[in-house]
């Protein structure tokens, strides 16, 4: 299947212009362009798109806010955002945002065909930061979970880090877009850590509660990288709140202590050249010199 | 390249390319009998009547954490019939490093020259850049007579120095753990530069 790429600029020639040199990714692309932030809602609408590259001042729906829709709405969407009017602010919510690129004008447009081809999966390799854990922590924060869900009848609980990222689930979530649930979850977990920030707290616990007709939403954060969410299905199990606090308190407090010490660094700190040079010792460990 | 946060897993996908009985199988099945079990899965393969691969050879390895990390190699080979180009494509799909299996007989330069050709079509039809995808060439065969000199295939896949090549004779293993380590520093060394 073709990637689709939307292009979204007011400016028709630029427009003409990007799709023209990205053309040049080759025959598995498809390219679309908008003229301003509206239409490009309209189209994404209908179908979602690959990547999309936009321009940050248009008038009217702008790409910032552009940004913020897909952010909350398509979180597989690759975004990379244009402007020739940078500031701090931009690039710290592009970065809230999750902005694979974020480019600023002038550029030579060979840069944009290549982060456009890398942000299309070429290197299918996620720039958010990894979670090191050990298999023995990985287990020991499962088994808590698992004791956890069996004290307060929960259908699922997810733990996963504030970038959205799942890093271990308990109970059935069959029929749930889980990712996409993390990740509107992990978002709103970001502001918080920023209000607390904010307000000079080096701690924050941060507990929500969301009663639906379906599900019942329990989340909380564990320190500053991960968060838990707890469901119960309406169906099967009612919640009750204060006894689901008690337990998920007592539940984080030993999940902090078993995360005491993991460290959350970015991936270039991981595959570094010092996992490449672990990576030939082990392969000469393997085979030989 | 992909991480699986769930499990703690790098895989990385690495396709061994080549024309019609060029070897890409061999070196899969020496990887396998010289690779502890403890760290190799089955090899599985999808064989015609005549023994020939129909679809795709896979193997998995798998080594111990390195930095939180687990590495997990996934090989995989294409079937060098000619009529298996759409198979070939596919199994190109998502790969991140390519190991080239050339047959060093003077009687196969052409079959060589077509499926190198071939392979670059495939990778910029899947929209990868062959110039930018990790790539070994192996010059299998070398125990065999009649061979074309490495001057000579070096000179045929217009190569300019920058593709690592190394001499094989993959039946008995020689150049085949070399050629492998080879692709995958590259593919890291690639991934390191992109991050």
């Amino acid at each position: 299947m073709d990637k689709r790429i939307l292009i979204v600029d007011d400016e028709e020639s630029v427009v003409f212009f990007l799709g023209e040199n990205l053309a040049e990714l080759g025959p598995g692309y498809k390219i679309e362009t908008a003229r301003s932030g509206e239409e490009a809602l309209i189209r994404i609408a209908k179908q979602p798109f690959d990547l999309v590259i936009t321009d940050l001042r248009m008038p009217g729906v702008d790409g910032l806010e552009l940004l913020q829709t897909l952010h909350a709405t398509q979180p597989d969407t690759r975004l990379i955002l244009m402007t020739a009017y940078g500031s701090d602010q931009v690039e710290a919510e592009a970065r809230r945002l999750k902005v694979y690129r974020y480019i600023t004008k002038p550029f030579k447009i060979e840069d944009l065909v290549d982060a456009a081809r890398q942000a299309l999966g070429d290197i299918a390799l996620s720039s958010k930061g990894i979670l090191i854990l050990s298999d023995e922590r990985f287990e020991a924060i499962t088994r808590r979970l698992a004791d956890l869900r069996a004290e307060i009848s929960a259908q699922c609980i997810i733990l996963a880090d504030v970038m959205g990222q799942l890093i271990t689930q308990v109970g059935l979530t069959r029929g749930m877009d889980v990712n996409t649930l993390i990740s509107l979850i992990g978002g709103s977990f970001t502001t918080t850590f920023e209000m607390a920030r904010c307000l000079g707290q080096t701690q924050a616990l941060n507990l929500n509660y969301q009663e639906g007709d379906r599900y019942d939403v329990y989340s909380s954060n564990v320190g500053d990288n991960l968060f838990l969410a707890i469901l119960y299905s309406k169906d099967v199990q009612a919640s009750r709140i204060g006894t689901v606090w008690l337990y998920t308190k007592r539940a984080i407090k030993d999940l902090l202590e078993i995360t005491a010490t993991v460290e959350v660094v970015p991936p270039d700190q991981v595959l570094d050249n010092d996992f490449g040079t672990l990576l030939s010792d082990s392969l000469n460990a393997l085979w030989g010199e | 390249m992909f991480i699986n946060w769930k499990l703690r897993e790098l895989n990385l996908k690495i396709v061994y390319y080549g024309p019609a009985m060029s070897g890409k199988t061999t070196n899969l099945q020496f990887i396998h009998d010289h690779t502890s079990p403890q760290v190799r899965g089955e090899l599985v393969s999808l064989k015609t009547r005549e023994d020939r691969t129909i679809f795709f050879d896979f193997l998995q390895l798998e080594l111990g954490q390195i930095k939180g990390l687990k590495p997990k190699f996934n090989l995989y080979t294409v079937p060098g019939q000619v009529l298996y180009a759409a198979s070939r494509k596919l199994v190109l799909q998502g790969a991140d490093g390519v190991v080239f299996v050339a047959d060093s007989q003077m009687s196969r330069l052409a079959d060589n020259i077509q499926s190198y050709r071939a392979m670059h079509q495939h990778l910029t039809e899947l929209g990868l850049d062959p110039r930018r995808m990790p790539c070994v060439i192996q010059f299998n065969k070398r125990d065999l007579p009649v061979l074309a000199p490495v001057s000579l295939l070096t000179r045929y896949f217009a190569l300019n120095g920058s593709t690592p090549t190394f001499e094989s004779i993959a039946t008995q293993g020689v150049g085949v753990f070399e050629t492998l380590k080879a692709c995958i520093n590259l593919v890291m060394a690639q991934a390191q530069q992109q991050l």
